[in-house]
């Protein structure tokens, strides 16, 4: 396998799974997963422990802004020329996206577990993909 | 991966297929009809009982008439009661002639430590 092919193997498509893994298996009320199949949560995760419950509900989160910061810092990899001001866009839409839910959403409390899980999947996508192949 | 002219235009589908996970996981389902009940059932039940993990239906079929109790194994606790209450509240919600299963949770295979059919 290529070096892109495994970055997207990695990069993209593992996170995307893992994040699912977390809905299918303990956030099981989004319709999404209920196409697939309608179940009860493994847990209550307002009994689980602080950490436990930061992992489930930001960790989804993280998983999807480390997948689509990895996506476009690929993307960027195969253009011929960088896109100067990539990083800050991506930057703004991960954490745009945590602000913008307060709006779609009426329930949505803003979570800054959540904020800071967007902030690390942004530094560590671009650490690992766009400083690395700059230095390549 | 090959550089292309065209991979630009990759970009606005990434966008797109990324802004639509994120739609998706922004709305849940809601909790009406028979979940709505069963979640009626496990507040009431988890009030003033701390070993209560919550109501659910057994199986995932529509209109189970099965519902599982999962509790933390705790001694001194007369799981029958649990039992008898639950069937109260599944009538208090309109839920007949129930299947009730008391489970230790973290358990396996499950313990079943009561079971009752209500009235």
């Amino acid at each position: 396998m290529s070096r892109t092919g495994k970055q997207i193997l990695f990069f993209i498509f593992l996170p995307l799974l893992i994040g699912y893994f977390i809905y299918f298996f303990f956030r099981p009320n989004y319709w999404f997963v209920q196409l697939i199949d309608s179940r009860e949560p493994l847990v209550t995760i307002n009994d689980l422990p602080g950490f436990e419950k930061v992992f489930i509900f930001s960790g989804s989160d993280f998983c999807w802004a480390f997948s689509f910061s990895s996506a476009l810092f690929i993307w960027e990899s195969t253009q011929y020329q960088r896109v100067r001001y990539l990083p800050f866009v991506v930057l703004i839409i991960v954490v745009g996206s945590e602000f913008i839910q307060h709006i779609l959403t009426a329930d949505f409390t803003l979570d800054l577990w959540d904020v800071f899980a967007a902030l690390l999947a942004f530094c560590l996508s671009f650490v690992l993909l766009r400083r690395n192949n700059e230095k390549k | 991966m090959k550089k292309s002219k065209y991979s630009i235009l990759l970009l606005p589908i990434i966008v797109l297929l990324y802004a639509a996970l994120y739609i998706a996981t922004s709305y849940s389902v809601p909790c009406e009809g028979d979940c709505e009940k069963v979640s009626k059932i496990t507040e009431k039940l988890r009030t003033n009982k701390s070993y209560v993990y919550g109501a659910f239906r057994c199986t995932y079929f529509q209109g189970s008439d099965t519902l599982c109790i999962y509790v933390q194994d705790t001694i001194g606790i007369d799981w029958n009661h649990l039992a008898d209450t639950t069937c109260l509240l599944a009538q208090e919600n309109g839920l007949f002639q129930q299947k009730v299963f008391v489970i230790k949770n973290g358990t396996f295979p499950n313990d079943t430590v009561a079971r009752k059919t209500c009235p």
